[in-house]
């Protein structure tokens, strides 16, 4: 209407969160390493949607990846090997109103945690998985290709693979995640400029190896971004079939979303369930359902 | 924004079209239209929180950016021809100017709507306030809210400061009230007044520098001019090296053989630099006529209130009072620039001066005059106004005559009376307002009860050049058409369009919901029709359909039919 703009919103937050609110103790990765550009959109992310520290929860399993919570200012739980995803969602079911980010590696999530993985996938909680991935070609692990494995799981909803050293492609991508309601999977390929240095750098020395998704239903990144890369492909992320086969093609690292499904159930609405009845409306709950087997 | 619910909770007490009772309610219904009183009191009146469900995202104003407050630019520190902006649009430009990067000043611009909403807030008051004083009052505010940490604290500050930079000295926030009308136009013609004159002082400055000059080589033609006396302090301290009295006897034959300037011209001259020396500026900007009911506003400098009880009659007595004296002063003004340019001729010039009034004044001579503005109620106007208003219309008086019930601008450069018809957007007998009166008047506007209407006789030879529609919304329509968004009865969330008419913005008003009754929820008939469907009906029709529109109450966040009296459509 002329003038009366309902979306031209004056709504101010009761509080306000800068980075600095975001940010823990001083990160102690190596220097060149891929996980602080990480962190950083982390922090970002969670400064963009406002999110109280209070209610945010990282999650890790071990490796240096895992070292994520320490470098929140926020909740965390530095968990077992390959145990990052079974904590996480144990939080999420009891609170659902926490904001859930789990930080894990490629050994942590597709070696030791991979029942956990798989599971998790299929439970689709509402919660950011940010896998730290130095070996794309798996040099640690049998072949496996993460992707095909997590496109193949039931009820998956969002999977998107980018690469740590571009932050414009990084930080669209997480904040895309992190809006999704359901397990966003994102594989971040990362440098490791101590142990496997070459992964990386030949990656960046040959950017013709990765393709970039694009669609107007995925990521947007503007034309310089897109310049980096050489190669293009229109993919749109609600075709499983399309992102299955692009995820098997070996020939190309697919960058962006390769999935997206918003309406898939989510476990963590089941659980969260009769969480506001109290102690006497559940035993009156429990009495009307025994009743059914009175005789 | 939550979308509200479609009414359909009694839609089985009520049954729809086939059923007996449906027919009970729809004779009831338009019986009520057709203005029968035993059907008036057997139907619902809307409650009071009422309003058409178009402007029901707008109960809470505080939440809704819209065009104020307005940041008003001093006269001096205009650098385009900008009056005023909206403070959302300077801080928005500002910012993006100076950080136009997303990360750049992000705390600041995360927080614009924190600052906006507290200016809001504090400007309450029924008059502009000094923009630098408020905004530091608002950084200081902001800072307190936020409580960041010092690094975080010093960047603020910085980016504050900078935009406060933005903010020139003596610009003023106007928030919207009851007065605003008054204040723009005080502001416009402050604006207009500062250019014009500057101007007009330098030329006075230069007519008497000019006619002084005159004054002084007709003086040195006189012989006491030459006189030793007159010699000595021409010459000044150099005097004592030489014999003045010696001087002047060798000037005093010089002398002989001058023109000297008439009688009557002189005394032209001298008459026209003492009009000019005498001449002081009217500290006034603008003259009120009328009963002013808001004593604060009087009290405001640089502008003056005359107390009467017939603005029009009284209004053109300042103006020509006002006139007279200005009429003086710019004869002389003329006069001066013939005399200086030796091109007065008695014959021609003196009959025009003799009946130089303001009706000769020049459009610039005209923008000088210290404008007067008749301060007027739609009553007044209907009733023992109308005779002088028609005459003060007839005398073509560049009269102003303001009432509350359009751009400045245009009026402000015509010699011709103006009238402002002003909504001020407030709602009738209501205890508590239910809308904010911006998006009251706003409705208005986009009901076209109040229409975007200029009629300006110097805009064309042709009656259809002479009026403007522009600004109104959507005005290649008959009516504006929005989109509602509702969750239908069944949870589907659905859209559809919204047609918003005078009946729409006559439900703001609760002394008129005598004028409408609730359509029983969940009742259908195709015998309803929305207003705007229903004015198109062809006649033989009218007698059978019943119009509606689409209302919401605060409490039920439910969208239900509203039938309308006859009287709202004919």
């Amino acid at each position: 209407m002329f003038g009366l703009k309902g979306d031209w919103s004056l709504e101010v937050k009761e509080r306000y969160f800068t980075l600095q609110d975001y940010s823990g103790a001083e990160p102690r990765w190596c220097t060149g390493c891929g996980d602080h550009g990480i962190l950083a959109a982390v922090h970002r992310v969670c400064r963009d949607s406002q999110i109280k520290p209070e209610n945010t929860v990282a999650v890790s399993g071990i490796g240096c990846s895992s070292r994520l919570p320490h470098y929140m200012n926020t909740y965390g739980f530095h968990g077992l090997h390959g145990r990052a995803l079974p904590v996480a969602c144990g939080v999420k079911s009891r609170r659902p109103d926490l904001d859930v980010w789990v930080a894990t590696g490629d050994g942590d999530c597709f070696s030791i945690g991979a029942a956990h993985w798989i599971h998790a996938m299929r439970y689709n909680m509402d919660i950011t998985l940010l896998v730290f991935d130095t070996h794309p070609s798996g040099a640690l692990l049998p072949p496996l290709n993460p992707l095909t494995v997590t496109l193949g799981v039931t009820n998956i909803s969002f999977v998107a693979q980018i690469v740590d050293w571009n932050a414009p492609l990084r930080h669209e991508v997480i904040t895309k995640a992190h809006q999704h309601k359901g397990t966003s999977f994102v594989r971040i390929i990362q440098r490791c400029p101590v142990y496997v240095e070459s992964i990386g750098k030949a990656l960046q020395d040959e950017p013709a190896r990765m393709q970039l998704l694009t669609h107007e239903n995925g990521v947007q990144v503007d034309d310089n971004v897109k310049r980096l890369f050489p190669n293009h492909a229109e993919h749109d992320p609600s075709n499983l079939a399309a992102a299955l086969a692009i995820a098997a093609d070996e020939s190309a690292l697919p960058l962006g979303i390769l999935y997206h499904n918003p309406d898939a159930p989510r476990y963590d609405m089941m659980t969260s369930v009769g969480m506001e009845m109290g102690v006497d409306d559940k035993l009156a709950g429990m009495n009307q359902a025994l009743d059914h087997f009175a005789i | 924004m939550k979308p509200v619910t479609e009414n359909k909770q009694n839609a089985s007490a009520t049954p729809g079209t086939d059923g007996n009772a449906g027919k009970d309610i729809i004779d009831l219904l338009r019986r009520f239209h057709f203005g029968e009183p035993a059907a008036t009191e057997h139907t619902a009146k809307p409650a009071g929180a009422m309003l058409p469900a178009l402007l029901n995202p707008y109960r809470d104003a505080s939440t809704i950016r819209y065009q104020y407050p307005l940041y008003l630019l001093p006269p001096d520190g205009a650098a385009d021809d900008k009056l005023a902006k909206p403070v959302s649009e300077h801080f928005s430009d500002s910012l993006h100017e100076f950080a136009p990067e997303a990360e750049d000043a992000r705390i600041l611009k995360d927080n614009v709507a924190w600052l906006e909403r507290f200016l809001r807030q504090k400007l309450d008051a029924l008059d502009p306030v000094d923009a630098n004083a408020l905004f530091d009052d608002a950084a200081k505010a902001l800072q307190k809210h936020l409580g960041l940490e010092q690094a975080s604290q010093e960047q603020l500050d910085a980016h504050l400061e900078r935009l406060k930079a933005t903010i020139a000295t003596g610009g003023q926030f106007l928030g919207y009230g009851p007065r605003v009308s008054l204040h723009l136009m005080v502001h416009a013609i402050r604006h207009r007044r500062e250019h014009g004159r500057e101007k007009f002082r330098q030329l006075v400055m230069r007519h008497i520098h000019g006619l002084q000059s005159l004054l002084d080589v007709e003086k040195a033609k006189s012989t006491g001019a030459n006189e030793p006396g007159s010699v000595k302090s021409s010459v000044g301290p150099a005097s004592r090296y030489f014999d003045t009295g010696a001087l002047s006897g060798m000037l005093e034959q010089r002398t002989s053989g001058s023109v000297k300037m008439s009688a009557e011209r002189r005394a032209r001259v001298e008459h026209a630099l003492k009009e000019l020396q005498s001449w002081q500026d009217d500290a006034v900007a603008v003259r009120f006529v009328g009963q002013m009911q808001d004593p604060g506003f009087s009290k405001l400098p640089s502008i003056e209130v005359i107390d009467s009880d017939d603005p029009c009659t009284t209004a053109a007595e300042v103006f020509k009072r006002d006139a007279e004296g200005l009429a003086r002063l710019f004869a002389a003004v003329r006069i001066a620039a013939l005399e200086v340019d030796d091109s007065y001729d008695a014959a021609v010039h003196d009959s025009w001066f003799a009946g130089f009034d303001w009706q000769a004044f020049s459009n610039e001579e005209m923008q000088l005059q210290t404008p007067v503005v008749a301060l007027v109620s739609a009553n007044y106007l209907a009733c023992d106004g109308l005779a002088p208003f028609s005459r003060l219309l007839g005398s073509r008086l560049p009269v102003h005559v303001f009432s509350w019930v359009a751009g400045f601008l245009c009026a402000l450069d015509s010699n011709r009376a103006s009238l402002h018809l002003i909504n001020r957007g407030t709602q009738s007998k209501t205890k508590e307002r239910l809308l904010d009166p911006w998006f009251v008047a706003s409705a208005a506007l986009e009901s076209r009860a109040h229409p975007f209407i200029l009629v300006n006789p110097d805009a064309g030879d042709h009656a259809a050049e002479r009026v403007s529609f522009d600004g109104n919304p959507q005005a290649e329509k008959d009516w504006p058409v929005e989109k509602l968004e509702y969750r239908s009865a069944d949870g589907e969330l659905t859209e559809m369009d919204l047609v918003f008419t005078f009946a729409d913005y006559a439900l703001l008003m609760p002394a008129l919901h005598g004028h409408f009754r609730m359509v029983p929820a969940g009742f259908e008939s195709d015998d309803l029709v929305p207003v705007d469907q229903y004015l198109d009906l062809e006649e033989k029709l009218v007698n059978r359909q019943v119009p509606y529109i689409w209302g919401i109450d605060d409490q039920a966040d439910e969208v239900g039919r509203i039938a309308c009296a006859g009287i709202c459509v004919s």
